[in-house]
């Protein structure tokens, strides 16, 4: 049998406070104490050390490397997405061009130093 | 019934039924209902060893964490402050179930609707913040910012969401006016008319995804972020109040889906409140809201917290305004 207790709002907003509060406290008391760790009182940042944050800028290889990859991204993508499509064809095309380039270099190297020897 | 009987009753209800727990154990079934689901729709065993199902794996994992795992002091922490927070969040959640009619002693008042905004979306909120920025950490600041960006829309969502059947039944002449116990009791009527209908289609689905959220259930475990933010907002939790924090969590599933059971769906319809009948209908409807839940949750992954934000807007704060502009033309008219 369900007893249906009709109030107005300001008592049932200090009725829902009070049994809120009272669960609150009988909860925190229960939980309060407890088996307590001895070991290592240093926050956890992922096994980082706490040194860390300290740090006002990154260190110099975390820099170097920061900059290499912001910089260096594009390049990355372009060869990603040329070398690595997964087309054969596509990845014929671009190593007979490095082929092609490096073989007009080394001609023109050849030539260079032929003509340089030769005194012309 | 002398007002002793009535205080003493009452009292009954806060710690027993359906109060800290009733609410306890509901908590834990309801975790091991998503668990169990979730890894079953995954080709996983999920809980099976620890009574039948596994369905006492959540109150094993809470008795392991409250009475035998040790509780990491970090240098910086304030673990009281913690467990106030989430003590705080707790009794929020608890005292709310007084106004549902699950309750022996039922509750009511004019615009109570208010009261349960302010338990269920501001202090159980700020509890779980208060217990984050206990443990000052990077990842746990993170998290708590992550947690407080979420629920900035996540919250008036779930609260616009509330507010559809409230005001279709106070439309339809429930008494009081804005009574969640009015509005569980009549809501089954509310979706017999085509206006009232599409306004609490409108509603449910909101509120669905507004409990997703609220409760960080993925594609929402964005504080959380396992993984990328180790933890989030619960890396630096341990032992106890780890504990606490499980039960606050698994309290807010168990009582968002109890609240979309009774203000959606309604209740035990077609039987009687607090009869056998109705209280199988209510169990099955309660479990196919937990069905939902779990089933967006295996079956999605993790979004980020700009996605987050703007999947919350546009799927449940949207929703829930135009279905609230609907009910409020019912109203009106």
């Amino acid at each position: 049998m369900a007893v249906v207790e009709l109030l107005n709002p300001g008592t049932l907003a200090l009725v829902m406070s009070c049994a809120s509060l009272g669960i609150a406290g009988i909860v925190l008391a229960m939980f309060v104490g407890g088996r307590k760790s001895r070991s290592g009182d240093e926050m956890y940042i992922g096994g980082e050390s706490e040194q860390i944050l300290k740090v006002p800028v990154p260190s110099s290889p975390a820099l170097y490397w920061g900059i290499v990859k912001k910089a260096m991204g594009k390049v990355y993508h372009v060869l990603r997405d040329v070398v690595h499509s997964g087309r054969l064809n596509e990845w014929c095309g671009f190593m007979a061009g490095w082929f092609l380039t490096l073989l007009v270099l080394a001609t023109i190297a050849i030539i260079a130093a032929v003509t340089a020897y030769a005194g012309w | 019934m002398m007002v002793w009987e009535i205080v003493g009753l009452s009292i009954l209800c806060v710690l027993v039924f359906p109060g800290f727990v009733f609410l306890s154990a509901l908590s834990f079934f309801s975790e091991w209902f998503l668990r169990k689901i979730v890894a079953r729709m995954q080709n996983r065993m999920g809980p099976s060893y620890v009574g039948p199902f596994g369905i006492l794996q959540p109150l094993a994992d809470f008795l392991k964490l409250y009475m035998v795992k040790e509780e990491k002091i970090q240098r910086y922490s304030a673990p009281l402050q913690a467990k106030l927070g989430l003590s705080i969040a707790v009794g929020a959640l608890v005292a709310s179930t007084l106004l549902l009619p699950l309750s022996i002693v039922r509750f009511a008042a004019p615009y109570d609707v208010i009261i349960l905004a302010y338990l269920c979306a501001v202090w159980v909120t700020v509890g779980i913040i208060v217990a984050a920025m206990a443990y000052p950490n990077p990842l746990t600041i993170a998290g708590a910012s992550r947690l407080v960006a979420l629920a900035a829309v996540s919250e008036p969502s779930w609260v616009a969401a509330v507010l559809i059947p409230t005001t279709l039944a106070t439309a339809y002449g429930a008494q009081p006016p804005y009574s969640i116990l009015a509005t569980s009791i009549t809501s089954w009527r509310l979706w017999f008319s085509p206006a009232s209908g599409i306004a609490m289609a409108l509603g449910l689905w909101s509120i669905l995804i507004a409990t997703q959220a609220k409760t960080m259930l993925k594609p929402f475990d964005i504080p959380e972020a396992e993984q990328e933010l180790i933890a989030g907002h619960v890396t630096e939790f341990s032992g106890r109040v780890l504990a606490l924090y499980e039960l606050v969590h698994d309290m807010e599933i168990a009582f968002g889906a109890l609240l979309i059971t009774y203000l959606f769906l309604g209740g035990p319809y077609p039987f009687g409140h607090l009869t056998a009948p109705g209280i199988v209908v209510l169990v099955v409807k309660f479990i196919g809201v937990l069905f939902v839940l779990s089933l967006v949750r295996a079956c999605m992954g993790r979004l980020r917290i700009e996605q987050g934000i703007r999947a919350v807007m546009k799927y449940s704060l949207v929703p829930a305004l135009v279905g609230l502009g609907i009910a409020i033309g019912v109203l009106l008219a």
